[in-house]
C-alpha cells in the first residue's frame, strides 16, 4: 500500500516538547506566584528537565520541536538560543500559556503577535510552528495563524495524519495530538491547583506510548507526541521516552521529524 | 459449571459500542461547540475510531450493537446505513445524549420521539434497544420504554445476566452493564469539562475486561462490553479490544450477540 509519506518511509515520529516552566500556573492563577512550592516544581522543566532531554535527543540524534510560552522565552533566553543552535525547532505557545477557547479576538491576537515577536527575537526567523496551550483553540485560531503567515498548527485532535486547512486559499498543515500522547494526564499532581493524576508508573506509560506506535507504524500515520519537561523531564519519566524512542528505532522505516520538517512536506505533496 | 444458557452456550457476549461524537459534549454545555479541543477529540470517534472499529469486527466476524445518539446520526448521515449494511444493530442512545434523570417527563418523551423519528428514518426501521446516556436513567424511563415499544433497556448494574422488568405486566429485558466493562472511566480525557481519567495502560485494562469474562465465562453469565469510538478508537486502545475477544474466541461454546438478540433469546425463547 503506498503510504503517505516520502519514498520507504513507513511512520514519522515527532516529540514536541511544551517548556511551560511557570507560565501555564501563574496564567491559571496569579495568586501562584505567591506559591514557591508550585513553583518549584515548574520551573524544574527548564531549569532539570531541558537539560536532561536534550542529552536523550542528541544521544539518539533525534531533532525535536519545542513550543515555548513567550514568558518563559524571556525568562530563558540562553536556553531558547541553544535550542535554535542544535537544530531543533521552537514554536508558538502562547505568552503566559494562555486557554483561547472563551477569548476575545483582539485579545487573543495580541497574545499571537506577543509571542511572535519574542521568540523571533530570540530564534532570528520567522516561528513558524503553533501549538494551542492546552490545546485549547478559540474559532478563531486556525484564521489568525493563517493569516500571521504560521506554516502548521498541532492542537487538533481528529485525525492520525497530517491535513491542511484551508483559510481563504492560505494553506495552514495540522499535525494532529492526541490526548493519549501527553503525558501531563500521566504524571500532573499539583495539589495546590487542585491536580491530581493517577501518576502511572512509566513502564505503564512506555506500554500505553509503545501500543501507539505499533498502530501508526501499521497504518503509516503519523505518531505526534506531547511531552512537559516538568513532568518527563524527571529521571524514571524520561525513560518512558527513551524506551519509545528505542522501540521505534528498532523498526525500519521510521523517522524522527520535527514539526515543520513535517508541515513542509506535507504542503510540498 | 452449568450455566444460564441452554443449547450447548456457556456464555454470551455483547459488544456495544456509544457512537457519541460531539453529543455527549455538547449535552453537558453547548459552548464546547466552540471548543475544539472537545469537539475535534469527540469527532475522533464517528471520524477515525469507528471505521477501525468495524474493520476490526468484520475481521473477527462480529457483529455489535451501536448506540446512536440523533444528533451523531444526523451529522454523520452514512453511519447508521452503513452499520445496518454489515449486520450490526443500532439503538437508541437519546438526542444529544441527555441523562434522562436530568429531565421531566415531557422532556423525556420529547428525546425518546426524537431519537426514535431520526433512527427510523434512516434505518426504516423502529429499533428496539435503548442504553441510557450516563447510565442515568429516570424513574419513569422503564414505564416509557415500554410505552414506546422498546424490548430491552440496558442501563442497570443490578446483575451480570439479563433478566426482565415487570412493567405493569408488560416485559421489558434488561441487559446489565458495568462501569469497569466500560472504557471511559478508564481512558475518558477532557480537562476543558473536568474529565480527568486515569489513562490506565492498555495492559491493565486488558487485564481488567478478560479476568471479568473468565469468571463470567466459568459461571455461564452475559458479558457486556460498552466501548466508545472517540475513546477505544485509538490504536493502543483497540488493541484491548482485540486481545479481549482473542481471549473469548479461545473458549469453546462462547455466542457473540447483538443486545437485541439476546433480548429476544431471553423474552421469547423460555428463559426466566
Amino acid at each position: 500500500m503506498a503510504g503517505i509519506w516520502p519514498g520507504d518511509i513507513q511512520t514519522v515520529v515527532t516529540l514536541g516538547f511544551d517548556i511551560d516552566g511557570v507560565s501555564s500556573w501563574l496564567g491559571m492563577n496569579p495568586e501562584f506566584a505567591n506559591r514557591p512550592g508550585l513553583l518549584s516544581m515548574a520551573e524544574y522543566g527548564p531549569k532539570r528537565g531541558v537539560p536532561r532531554i536534550l542529552k536523550l535527543l542528541d544521544d539518539y540524534d533525534i531533532k525535536a520541536t519545542f513550543y515555548i510560552p513567550g514568558y518563559v522565552a524571556e525568562n530563558y533566553e540562553d536556553m531558547v538560543r541553544d535550542l535554535v543552535r542544535r537544530g531543533h525547532e521552537v514554536g508558538h505557545h502562547g505568552y503566559m500559556h494562555e486557554a483561547l477557547g472563551a477569548m476575545p479576538l483582539d485579545q487573543e491576537t495580541e497574545i499571537l503577535e506577543r509571542g511572535m515577536a519574542i521568540l523571533e527575537r530570540l530564534t532570528g526567523t520567522k516561528t513558524l510552528g503553533y501549538r494551542a496551550p492546552f490545546f485549547d483553540c478559540s474559532p478563531d485560531t486556525i484564521r489568525l495563524l493563517a493569516e500571521h503567515g504560521f506554516a502548521y498548527d498541532t492542537s487538533m485532535h481528529d485525525s492520525d495524519v497530517p491535513y491542511v486547512h484551508d483559510v481563504d486559499g492560505k494553506k495552514l498543515v495540522e499535525v494532529p495530538v492526541k490526548w493519549v500522547l501527553d503525558d501531563y494526564g500521566y504524571f500532573a499532581f499539583v495539589p495546590q491547583a487542585g491536580r491530581r493524576s493517577a501518576m502511572q508508573d512509566p513502564q505503564a506509560v512506555y506500554e500505553t506510548y509503545a501500543a501507539e506506535f505499533d498502530g501508526a507504524y501499521k497504518e503509516g500515520n503519523v505518531m505526534t507526541m506531547t511531552l512537559h519537561p516538568q513532568a518527563s523531564g524527571r529521571p524514571a519519566r524520561l525513560t518512558s521516552v527513551e524506551r519509545l524512542i528505542r522501540y521505534a528505532k528498532s523498526h525500519p522505516n521510521v523517522e524522527f521529524w520535527r514539526g515543520i520538517d513535517i508541515a513542509e512536506y506535507w504542503l510540498s505533496r | 459449571m452449568a450455566g444460564l444458557w441452554k443449547d450447548g452456550i456457556q456464555c454470551v457476549v455483547n459488544i456495544g459500542f456509544d457512537v457519541d461524537g460531539v453529543s455527549s459534549w455538547l449535552g453537558r454545555d453547548g459552548d464546547f461547540a466552540n471548543r475544539p479541543v472537545a469537539t475535534t477529540m469527540a469527532e475522533y470517534g464517528p471520524k477515525v475510531g469507528l471505521p477501525r472499529i468495524l474493520a476490526l469486527l468484520d475481521e473477527y466476524g462480529i457483529k455489535g450493537s451501536f448506540f446512536v445518539p440523533g444528533h451523531t446520526a444526523e451529522n454523520h448521515p452514512h453511519i447508521v446505513p452503513d452499520l445496518l449494511a454489515r449486520g450490526h444493530e443500532v439503538a437508541h442512545h437519546g438526542y444529544i445524549h441527555e441523562r434522562p434523570a436530568a429531565l421531566d417527563e415531557e422532556e423525556e418523551r420529547r428525546v425518546l420521539e426524537k431519537g426514535l423519528e431520526i433512527l427510523e428514518q434512516q434505518s426504516g426501521a423502529r429499533v428496539t434497544g435503548y442504553r441510557s446516556p450516563s447510565w442515568d436513567i429516570s424513574p419513569k424511563t422503564l414505564d416509557l420504554l415500554v410505552e414506546y415499544g422498546f424490548s430491552y433497556d440496558s442501563s442497570l448494574m443490578d446483575d451480570d445476566a439479563p433478566y426482565v422488568h415487570d412493567v405493569g405486566g408488560a416485559r421489558l429485558a434488561e441487559l446489565p452493564v458495568q462501569w469497569h466493562l466500560d472504557d471511559f472511566p478508564f481512558w475518558g480525557y477532557a480537562p476543558v469539562a473536568g474529565v480527568r481519567g486515569p489513562l490506565s495502560s492498555p495492559e491493565a485494562v486488558t487485564r481488567t475486561w478478560t479476568s471479568e469474562f473468565d469468571t463470567l465465562y466459568r459461571e455461564g453469565r452475559c458479558y457486556i462490553l460498552t466501548l466508545h469510538p472517540q475513546v477505544s478508537g485509538h490504536t493502543s486502545r483497540l488493541s484491548c479490544l482485540e486481545r479481549t475477544i482473542q481471549h473469548i474466541l479461545s473458549h469453546p461454546n462462547v455466542a457473540f450477540m447483538r443486545c437485541d438478540e439476546i433480548a429476544q433469546y431471553w423474552l421469547e425463547q423460555g428463559y426466566p
